[in-house]
């Protein structure tokens, strides 16, 4: 049994860890070659807005102590959530705002095309790992709180798929679960469909991006409950379960999900079928 | 017990050593990949923090004991952050368990914990150590949801929290941090809801 949880444990910090790597790539190339790093000329950009602020540290309330002026070029030194670290031409360093930069050329003359998390970053790039907080809604171990984690990929704009590994508490039984979801979500998916016939129509209107997604979950599964002993008749060892859950997805921040949803389980215990309902919330971030 | 620690820290040491090896293996893919994608070419990235703590945990009915852990955060925006964190504390005999009898056997006297945190930068700054020497520092609040063993129990936990980072240099910084980890108990023999506070001292290194 603690196999299963630790099994679960490990895929987390094994997509986690995978996750990392395959998103920064470029990144960890340059760490795994930190003594050369310092010799290595950083990227120098043109800058072609009116002017850029550079602050004090990479945060809205960091003060301005410097300007950098239209012409300019600065070198791009490290790269923050929202900020950049860049230097200007009189060797000042400080921060500036991701989208203060994004219009900034290349020595050749060529827009370039800086990283910026976005919505559209999100569904084209699929891993996200996340963690839920919930309560089973029904039946005898009504009230029991439950706490998972998950890691998924997203293969599709619009369609999902994540392991989640799980544990249920409360004063009558102690359980484990864990499984493979499918998640569908309606609003890329309409996206998808109408993205062909945008790309023919010269007036058709920007596609939204969608701050509020709903999704439909598919879910199978294993799932342990042990009594406690004054409980005997709940209870039940590795038995399989599907479920299925209607949930939302809120785009806190670009990169940052709140999600929220209800959850239907049947699990096939060794005598009958147990029903189980739970409502979760949760937080992902994605890469 | 014994059993699950063994695999616990095992998957804690893959965490540790993976990166390194994920390093080396995506380095190889990046070489071949860096001529067919420019974005983002040659920009160093700070999003994660990996590092260890130090410092004391107040274990309700039982005692104050050192304790040791692991940290790990994902800074998602310039405001929020996910941690997880994992510490480890052996508990020594109670002063009520010295006199009487003992609550917990010594095979469950290994107090472990896993959170699951998002926190928030209330007041990010800058300190001055120096005249010529400025550092980032922030004071943040964490709260979330966690896995509390001990005494051969497991228990849903609630974390709720508070700390202060400093950079000591560009890539390291220094955390000082206060936690409560709140759950439902009945180790001796009564039903009540336990606040376990640690105070812990501790150092990330940003990549």
């Amino acid at each position: 049994m603690p196999r299963l949880y630790l099994t679960t444990i490990s895929v987390f910090c094994l997509s986690l860890l995978s996750s990392l790597a395959s998103a920064d790539q470029v990144a960890s190339h340059q760490d795994s070659q930190a003594p050369q790093a310092a010799t290595k000329t950083p990227m120098k950009l043109e800058v072609i807005d009116p002017y850029v602020d550079m602050h004090t540290g990479p945060g809205r309330g960091y003060p301005v102590f410097h300007v950098i002026e239209q012409g300019e070029t600065i070198e791009i030194l490290t790269r923050r959530p929202d900020w950049y670290e860049i230097r200007s031409n009189n060797g000042k360093t400080g921060w500036t705002k991701a989208s203060q930069i994004s219009r900034t050329l290349q020595p050749t003359g060529v827009p370039v095309d800086l990283p910026t998390v976005g919505h559209g970053d999100y569904l084209r790039n699929g891993w996200r790992v996340g963690f839920t907080g919930g309560q089973i809604a029904n039946g005898d171990i009504k009230g029991a709180d439950t706490f998972s984690v998950n890691a998924g990929y997203r293969p599709l704009s619009w369609l999902g798929t994540e392991l989640e590994g799980g544990k249920i508490y409360s004063t009558k039984v102690s359980g484990e679960y864990y499984g493979l979801n499918v998640l569908i979500e309606p609003f890329p998916l309409w996206n998808a469909l109408l993205e062909p016939l945008a790309r023919w129509d010269i007036n058709a209107k920007a596609l939204p991006n969608w701050k509020l997604t709903p999704y439909l979950l598919f879910g199978a599964g294993k799932m342990s409950l042990d009594a406690q002993p004054q409980h005997t008749e709940l209870g039940f060892d590795r038995s399989s379960h599907y479920n299925y859950a209607l949930g939302a997805s809120y785009y806190l921040a670009r990169n940052f999900v709140i999600r929220g949803e209800y959850r239907w389980y049947s699990v096939s215990a060794t005598d009958d079928t147990v029903k189980l309902e739970e409502w979760k919330i949760g937080f992902s971030t994605f890469f | 017990m014994e059993n699950r620690l063994q695999h616990v820290l095992l998957a804690l040491g893959k965490s540790a050593l993976l990166p390194l090896f994920l390093t080396l293996s995506a380095a190889s893919v990046a070489e071949q990949q860096s001529n067919a994608d420019e974005k983002g070419a040659g920009i160093d990235t700070e999003f994660f923090e990996l590092g260890a703590f130090i410092g004391i945990i107040n274990i309700e009915d039982f005692a104050s004991e050192p304790v040791v852990g692991i940290r790990s955060s994902f800074h998602a925006t310039e405001d929020i952050f996910l941690q997880f964190n994992f510490g480890s504390a052996e508990v020594s005999r109670s002063s009520y368990e010295k006199n009487a009898v003992d609550l917990v056997d010594s095979s469950d006297r290994d107090y472990r914990y896993v959170d699951l945190l998002l926190g928030y930068n209330l007041f990010p700054g800058e300190v001055f150590p120096s005249s010529a020497r400025s550092a980032l520092s922030a004071f943040h609040l964490v709260a979330g949801l966690g896995h509390t063993e001990f005494g051969g129990e497991e228990n849903f936990t609630y974390i709720f929290g508070a700390g202060y980072r400093i950079s000591v240099s560009d890539r390291l910084l220094w955390h000082v941090d206060l936690r409560d980890h709140l759950y439902k108990t009945n180790l001796i023999q009564k039903n009540e809801t336990v606040h376990n506070i640690d105070l812990t001292t501790g150092l990330t290194y940003l990549f």
